[in-house]
């Protein structure tokens, strides 16, 4: 089943993208994050018990390009067999809170697809400039 | 702290054999007794070795999850050669570099990973066989890149990434290698993982926070994370199978010395 979002993104600011990386016991953590249609960035961390968030926003152009990468993506699940240290992936598409539309995969599977890959690699970028460099693999040990 | 590549690279690799074939056995036989008689202890040492065969030591390894996910499942796969007092197991590993890698790049991390893989693995457990002919071996442990014959083969990426065994990021830290290489060598992960029964929490029966290079060193601290001797006795349980002998695995007396770090670049002027 694919992801379902209303295009453009940046038109439904009742909207909102989750993409859920990691785990909280293992490297830098669990990595949430969170894009309004109207362009409000969430980050939050969870490390071993301890949390960190991050706030920032987008324009719109972007707003829309993460709506692009997300619609219509289609996410395998976990269901497959792994290497240890596997990374879980959660997509989901939120209105007012209640899930829209959403799905899983293995991080690894993203070196198969070229679109979910281009949706971490956004992921990536999106974190990495709401929180300094510091996520999604800058940091380490205890926050606080 | 840098090697050549050359230096480090061997084709192809083994399964079975990758100096000259081996004599057969009573020419072997033959020899030897000449160079006894001759005297030329050197000689026959060499020859002993040239007849000696490595063994491969594999195990499927597999750590179930919750309901509706995959297992997390592998076959580790290494090397042993007993010489004198010595276990000494090897890894021959392929790296396969990927597009935007350059060639120092890899060489860089080959040679880092396997400074922190003997830092964390070598000389850290001592093997006592039972059985006819008591003996004590120290474990050595190496990795050896190859071109062909691995016991793995790891694509090397540019950039950051999350790493596993058969996937390394140019970017990543050694210890991570280190920790995936000891996957390599059938260890399981010990950190928490709430979608795997055994590590669901931190009081579940695989989770260790002692500093284990198996366990969540990110929040521990890297620098102390070490080998412990429950790895010490899984690896020997697999040798054990392999080799058809018994050994019992305890903690080195006097670990060798920590490498040094690399070098730091000499600032620009």
């Amino acid at each position: 089943m694919s992801l379902e979002i209303p295009q453009p993104f940046a038109g439904h600011p009742d909207l909102t993208v989750e993409i859920t990386t990691g785990t909280e016991h293992w490297r830098a953590g669990e990595i949430a994050l969170a894009v309004g249609g109207d362009g409000r960035v969430e980050v939050l961390n969870r490390r071993a018990g301890e949390e960190q968030r991050f706030s920032g926003r987008l324009d719109a152009s972007d707003v829309d390009a993460l709506g692009a990468d997300v619609a219509g993506l289609r996410l395998p699940g976990r269901g497959g067999d792994t290497e240890p240290d596997e990374t879980p992936v959660l997509v989901a598409v939120r209105r007012d809170g209640e899930v829209l539309s959403a799905g899983e995969a293995w991080d690894g599977r993203r070196y198969e697809d070229a679109r979910l890959d281009g949706l971490l690699r956004r992921f990536d970028a999106i974190v990495s400039d709401v929180t300094g460099g510091r996520l999604p693999y800058g940091d380490e040990g205890p926050i606080g | 702290m840098r090697e050549p590549a050359a230096a480090s690279e061997r084709a192809p690799a083994p399964q079975t054999r990758r100096r000259s074939p081996p004599q057969p056995a009573a020419e072997a036989e033959r020899i030897l007794a000449l160079q006894r008689a001759a005297g030329n202890r050197a000689v026959a040492r060499t020859l002993a070795t040239l007849a000696r065969t490595p063994t491969q030591v594999t195990n499927a390894n597999r750590e179930e999850r919750r309901a509706g996910l995959g297992a997390i499942a592998w076959t580790s796969a290494y090397e042993v050669d007993f010489v004198g007092t010595e276990c000494r197991l090897n890894i021959n590993a392929k790296i396969i570099r990927e597009a935007g890698v350059t060639e120092a790049e890899e060489n860089s991390v080959k040679s880092v990973t396997r400074a922190e893989f003997l830092r964390i693995w070598d000389n850290k457990f001592r093997l006592t066989e039972s059985g006819a002919a008591t003996a004590v071996y120290t474990l050595r442990v190496n990795v050896t890149y190859v071109t062909s014959g691995e016991h793995v083969a790891i694509n090397l990426h540019p950039g950051t990434g999350h790493d596993n065994r058969r996937k390394w990021f140019v970017n990543s830290n050694a210890t991570d290698r280190a920790h995936e290489l000891g996957h390599q060598l059938g260890l399981l992960d010990e950190y928490v993982d709430p979608d795997v029964p055994n590590r669901a929490t931190a009081t579940s029966p695989g989770v260790h926070s002692d500093h284990s290079i198996m366990g969540n060193y990110y929040t521990e601290g890297r620098a102390a994370a070490e080998a412990k001797l429950r790895h010490g006795q899984r690896i020997a349980a697999h040798i054990c199978a392999a080799t058809g002998r018994t050994f019992t695995a305890s903690m080195a007396a006097t670990p060798a010395p920590a490498a040094p770090p690399p070098a730091a670049p000499a600032p620009a002027r």
